[in-house]
């Protein structure tokens, strides 16, 4: 879709206007690796790569106010937009903004199309009105880079020794807040001994962030 | 704010914010396996052929022992000769009788075929640089010849060899 063939260039701009505090360098296998491997017919580098980014994709037309269903259509077409344009990607590197923009993208037709707005005719147009979306709106720059943040930090987490990652998922992410009692229960130790254990765990997954 | 200008402690609490304010869910899994099947799906899909097929043109048919228009009847070939043009190329073509067969030597000139895929009928061989080619001991019948390179062939139906 030729919606999408000057999205990095926005992209980039955002990025230098709010650049992401992280990288992705720590994850198992990097999107390029997996890229690649999707290109040379690898069905489970596909299925890691939706594995991977499912919940980003989600989560963008969710913050935007979009329902379940329709969030999963969005899902839905940018992983197929994704598999059409496998051999035209020219930075794999950067497909998690490549991705993250598709699902912008797609969320604001589907946002625009509900309330019956004016559609934009060409691509210049409509990237023309995504730049110039009010910061206050869900789908501001600002709002994305913490949602790509946040899947970061799931991701590193998924690296860590089983240990850590129960210790600080069920600490901090929301789904799953514990008390310390739980967590000490859950792995097997005294209570004492969680925050010192809770302390390391953080700073290792502030090193994997790091990388 | 960069993270990595930020000392141990900042970071620390930033990551823990991020976490804490995390409310993102997975994708409902009927939504995953369908994004997941795309794969195996459209693999299975055979691939539209984008080969650009063109005939070749005769434009000169000499039998052995006749001498091209302006030449010298000594210097006639032993083999037939013939020429066709394809747009921008010739392909120039030479058939020897041998004892119980025929040899088929051959050029492709102008640009894009050098080291193309040469086919005639079930013969195939691959040519030079150059483009020149060779197919030798064929049998005699009518086949069709070949020339592929990458997503264009040159096709010359129904060529004889008697």
């Amino acid at each position: 879709m030729p919606i999408f063939q000057n999205s990095n260039q926005l992209r980039e701009i955002a990025l230098k206007k709010l650049p992401v505090r992280f990288s992705a360098r720590s994850l198992a296998k990097t999107d390029a690796e997996l890229i690649s491997a999707c290109r040379r017919g690898d069905e489970a580098a596909w299925n890691e790569l939706v594995d991977r980014y499912q919940r980003l994709i989600f989560t963008v037309p969710r913050r935007a106010g979009l329902s379940e269903e329709q969030s999963a259509d969005i899902l839905q077409e940018v992983f197929l937009t994704l598999f059409e344009k496998l051999d035209e990607i020219q930075q794999p590197e950067k497909i998690r903004s490549w991705i993250v923009t598709a699902a912008k993208f797609k969320t604001w037709g589907a946002v625009r199309c509900e309330k019956g707005f004016y559609t934009p005719e060409t691509e210049e147009e409509m990237e023309a009105e995504m730049a110039n979306l009010p910061d206050t709106l869900p789908l501001a720059d600002a709002v994305l880079i913490e949602l790509e943040e946040q899947h970061l930090i799931r991701a590193a987490l998924m690296e860590m020794e089983e240990r850590c990652r129960k210790i600080i998922s069920m600490i901090y992410l929301q789904d799953s807040a514990a008390t310390y009692a739980e967590v000490a229960r859950e792995i097997g130790v005294g209570e004492t001994s969680i925050s010192p254990l809770r302390a390391r765990c953080l700073k290792k997954l502030a090193k994997i962030l790091e990388k | 704010m960069n993270l990595m200008s930020k000392n141990n402690d900042q970071a620390t609490n930033e990551i823990i914010r991020l976490m804490q304010t995390d409310k993102s869910v997975d994708a409902p899994a009927d939504a995953i396996h369908w994004s997941k099947n795309i794969f195996r799906a459209r693999a299975a899909e055979p691939k539209k052929s984008v080969l650009e097929k063109v005939l070749a043109v005769l434009q000169m048919d000499l039998s052995p022992n006749r001498a091209a228009f302006g030449e010298r009847s000594a210097s006639a070939s032993q083999a037939r000769q013939m020429l066709f043009q394809v747009g921008e190329n010739a392909l120039d073509i030479r058939i020897a009788k041998t004892e119980k067969a025929f040899d088929l030597h051959g050029q492709i000139l102008g640009e894009g075929f050098a080291n193309c895929t040469v086919k005639l009928g079930e013969f195939e061989t691959t040519a030079n640089e150059l483009g020149e080619f060779k197919l030798a001991k064929i049998p005699s019948g009518n086949y069709n010849l070949s020339v592929q390179k990458d997503e264009k062939e040159i096709v010359i139906e129904d060529l004889e060899l008697k």
